[in-house]
């Protein structure tokens, strides 16, 4: 296995990041990180058709980078959501407020397919007209882990999971932040009115 | 309530339950176990029916354990 962009330059590796705000104004998207956006989106002869099951014959990855050219991103995320996760969206139609993600992918000459190197999700509920982060998971330190996030942005606790690979790690915050999204935001707004 | 069985030093089958006193009387929450040939959660309701089912397909017996425990031990203060 071999990577497929070049991770060694700058650090930030193989990957994209994507601020998603359709609360704002629907389809609006935003990119805080303009030059890590466009740097790390998955260029075209990389692109396969292993995650592409449901999303027109093309992968994961290029369907919303699609969905960011085309101007439609807010809504095409949950379809691609609902796409990986058999017919589930992310939470209540209305309810995601704003989405940080990640994904690190690489490519395998072998297997012939694109793989899960590494992850981030982090959910960000609009509370009080702000924007908050509050649980996030990751694969950084080389295991996958949640971290709970406290009303300053600061990590108040970690949660390894050291049995996962990154597959099953981003399966899991996946279908828990879709599970859990509730009850982390309630509680959040428990700490936030303490 | 942690229940399982090994054999050979294999989970075959487990149980984790996350029970609440209230009034003398105990509720059961949060189960998640290995029946149906997958590690799943099932959320209850409180007459004890299960309200929802959260499968863990890519998960075997002993990741199934390890999350069952992990995840109550961090969440049963939000989930009672």
């Amino acid at each position: 296995m071999r990577i497929a962009l070049d991770t060694k330059r700058d650090g930030v590796r193989s990957c994209f990041a994507i601020w998603m705000s359709p609360a704002a104004g629907g389809n609006r998207v935003e990119f805080p990180l303009p030059a890590v956006a466009y740097r790390f989106v998955v260029p075209e002869h990389r692109r396969s058709n292993t995650h592409g099951k449901g999303l027109g014959g093309r992968s994961w990855t290029s369907w919303l980078e699609a969905s960011y050219e085309t101007g439609c991103f807010a809504r095409r995320i949950r379809f691609a959501l609902m796409a990986r996760h058999k017919g589930q969206v992310l939470c209540p139609r209305g309810s995601i407020e704003f989405i940080w993600m990640m994904v690190l992918k690489s490519w395998s000459i072998g297997h012939g397919k694109w793989f899960d190197r590494g992850f981030c999700w982090q959910i960000n509920p609009a509370i009080n007209g702000g924007y908050h982060g509050i649980v996030r998971y990751d694969s950084a330190h080389n295991c996958p882990h949640k971290d709970i996030l406290d009303i300053h942005g600061k990590v108040i606790r970690k949660v390894w999971f050291e049995w996962l690979d990154n597959r099953q790690g981003l399966n899991l915050a996946i279908k828990d932040l879709k599970d859990n999204y509730q009850l982390y935001a309630e509680r959040f707004k428990k700490w936030l009115a303490e | 309530m942690v229940h399982f069985v090994t054999t050979s030093g294999l989970i075959v089958d487990f149980v984790v339950k996350l029970i609440l006193a209230v009034n003398g009387r105990y509720y059961e929450i949060v189960r998640y176990d290995s029946a149906h040939n997958c590690p799943h959660k099932g959320v209850l309701e409180i007459h004890g029916k299960v309200m929802r089912k959260v499968w863990f397909e890519w998960l075997d017996n002993r990741q199934g354990l390890n999350l069952a425990i992990k995840d109550l031990k961090e969440l049963y203060e939000d989930r009672s």
